[in-house]
């Protein structure tokens, strides 16, 4: 039983985990976008973020740098990548997330990232950005 | 430094050392021969000479009117014969001092008995003999002279040849053998699979522009390659959004769980059915675009109608998107010889886009029409229009004008494939940037489709199951 703040691009795709994570007994907000999703993380300070990485407005990589920007607390919530990008591995060690899920994947799996990364808690930090 | 002017010089170079062997070969014979012609004359000279001191010798010592007489006569002839010979003017003169003296002798000893053999007439036959003796000999030694020389320079000659072959092999080896060896090195690495492998530019300038050449095509193939790569990236990607749909959507069904109400299961079968859809359709715009890649872009020529096409695509999009507002403007007559499949789908892509792009509620105009031997289409709609960027880049695969939302499917092949397709047409096809509101895209088609790209037996490319491609 987490809060988790969901961000995806695609309507079934966000839908469909939105609603079978809060079948699993989570808090979910979702947001169609990286500005959405930085909105859903100033109203609710979530315990996770899941979110996408290609997206139109601002995609995750841009999003989880912004996270970062001002240090109101959001830098420590640990971030899931999920995706469909063949260079997904390289995008988490630019965020500096051990956290992420290539599409198309099962919802064991998904349940199975969350719960190790609510665990571990281990925050994204982009080398770029704590060396 | 070219090939072709080095080597005319080298054969330039090589053909003036030979020329200079051979004259300076024709000069030293020549010499030679003088040479050995004086060395014999001079010994000729001398040989006559004592021969008439001894006829000289015998005139007066012969007894006989007869022997003295004979002794006179062959002493006259070998004094011609020898005179005959003389060159110089030093030899002319001792014969002409000679000839007084022998003469005196002949007639004083024919005159009176007793008479010896004048002591001058000795002394200018001693001396005579000597001085052809002495020319002979200096004769001779101009002759090893120049023999020397000839020595000298032959083997002087022979060492620049030699030396100017083996300059001319290490120039080929420089600018021929080398550089193409390396060429082929690096034509073999590629073909080995080594895509950064690029020849060195080195050598003549022939070579020099075979290896640019070989680079050049290197870089394209490459570049190619690499096109493929992110080509097959991009449509992977895009293949595993609504393939992440589906398996989540087969996560409400799990033995741990109850069945989910019937009004969801409706809501999650219908997300299945959508997202299939959308698989087909990607999967259709691949492989269309894989064919117009190939080449194996087909038409079969039918007579068909533009305008009717037009009026079908509009309907088909109407009932779709009920919200759209649609106005058809036809004008003249439309029909044409083309691919009806091809254009419908062409067709489709355009006002598929206006729609997919334009806000509900909006206009989508469509205007069809001819004019002599061509045939125009439009479709204008008032969405957020296209950058001038945008519209240098619209046409090529993968390219997507800006969405805020996902709603627009696609993968970006649809303008792409169609453009190949109304180029095929004999047609154009192109999108005219707008700054504010709206894009309109135009095609022109010719009435007759030209003789190229017509096969009248090909399979309809329908039966491959594509859908309205997307932009």
């Amino acid at each position: 039983m987490a809060s988790i703040v969901l961000i995806d691009d695609d309507d079934d795709i966000r839908e469909t985990m939105a609603d079978l994570l809060a079948m699993e007994g989570h808090d979910v907000r979702a947001a169609r976008n990286g500005v959405e999703g930085l909105q859903a993380l100033d109203d609710h300070f979530p315990q996770l973020v899941v979110t996408d990485v290609e997206m139109p407005v601002l995609d995750g990589r841009a999003m989880v740098f912004r996270m970062f920007v001002e240090n109101l607390g959001r830098e420590n919530i640990p971030v899931i990548l999920v995706s469909g990008a063949a260079d997904l591995r390289e995008v988490a060690a630019v965020l500096g997330t051990p956290y992420y899920l290539a599409k198309p994947f099962p919802l064991e799996a998904l349940n199975a990232t969350i719960g190790r990364a609510l665990t571990e808690a281990i925050p994204a930090r982009p080398p770029s950005l704590f060396g | 430094m070219q090939l072709r002017r080095t080597l005319t010089e080298a054969a330039v170079g090589l053909g003036v050392v030979t020329l200079i062997a051979c004259a300076a070969l024709v000069v030293f014979t020549t010499m030679l021969r003088r040479n050995v012609d004086d060395v014999q004359r001079s010994q000729e000279m001398a040989r006559l000479t004592s021969r008439l001191a001894h006829q000289a010798f015998r005139h007066e010592i012969e007894t006989s009117p007869m022997g003295r007489a004979m002794a006179e006569a062959q002493g006259r002839v070998l004094l011609t014969r020898a005179t005959g010979l003389a060159r110089t003017p030093e030899e002319r003169r001792t014969f002409a001092e000679l000839a007084p003296l022998l003469e005196r002798h002949w007639r004083a000893t024919t005159a009176g008995d007793g008479a010896r053999l004048p002591p001058d007439l000795i002394v200018a036959l001693v001396r005579a003999d000597d001085l052809f003796a002495a020319s002979a000999e200096a004769q001779s030694g101009r002759a090893r002279t120049v023999d020397m020389l000839a020595n000298v320079l032959g083997v002087a000659i022979a060492v620049l040849l030699a030396a100017s072959v083996l300059f001319f092999l290490w120039i080929v080896q420089q600018l021929v053998y080398r550089p193409v060896q390396a060429v082929v090195e690096s034509v073999d690495r590629f073909a080995g699979g080594d895509l950064t492998a690029r020849a060195p530019v080195g050598g003549a300038d022939e070579i020099q522009r075979i290896a640019t050449a070989q680079n050049t095509m290197a870089d394209a193939l490459a570049r190619t390659r690499s096109d493929q790569l992110r080509y097959v990236a991009t449509v992977v990607h895009d293949l595993r959004n609504p393939l992440a749909a589906v398996q989540l959507a087969a996560g409400y069904v799990t033995p741990e769980r109850p069945l989910p109400p019937e009004t969801r299961l409706r809501e999650i079968f219908a997300l299945i059915d959508r997202q299939l859809r959308r698989l087909n359709s990607l999967v259709g715009d691949v492989l269309n675009a894989v064919q117009v890649d190939a080449g194996e872009l087909v038409l079969r020529k039918t007579v068909c109608d533009l305008g009717d096409l037009a009026e079908a695509s509009v309907a088909l999009f109407r009932s779709m998107s009920p919200y759209h507002r649609f106005a058809l403007h036809r004008d003249g007559a439309t029909q044409l010889r083309g691919d009806a499949t091809r254009l419908e789908q062409v067709l489709n892509n355009l006002v598929g886009n206006a729609v997919k792009y334009s806000p509900t509620g909006s206009l989508v105009q469509v205007s069809v029409g001819g004019e002599n031997d061509r045939l125009f289409f439009s479709v204008a709609d008032e969405g957020p229009g296209i950058s001038p960027d945008l519209a240098r880049q619209l046409f090529h695969p993968f390219v997507r004008g800006p969405t805020e939302h996902e709603e627009v499917a696609g993968i970006g092949l649809g303008l792409y494939v169609s453009k190949r397709i109304i180029e095929a047409h004999g047609g154009t096809l192109e999108a005219f940037p707008t700054d504010g509101r709206g894009a309109t895209f135009l095609m022109t088609l010719p009435r007759d489709l030209p003789a190229s790209n017509v096969e009248a037996d090909a399979p309809p490319l329908a039966s491959a199951g594509i859908e309205p491609s997307s932009a």
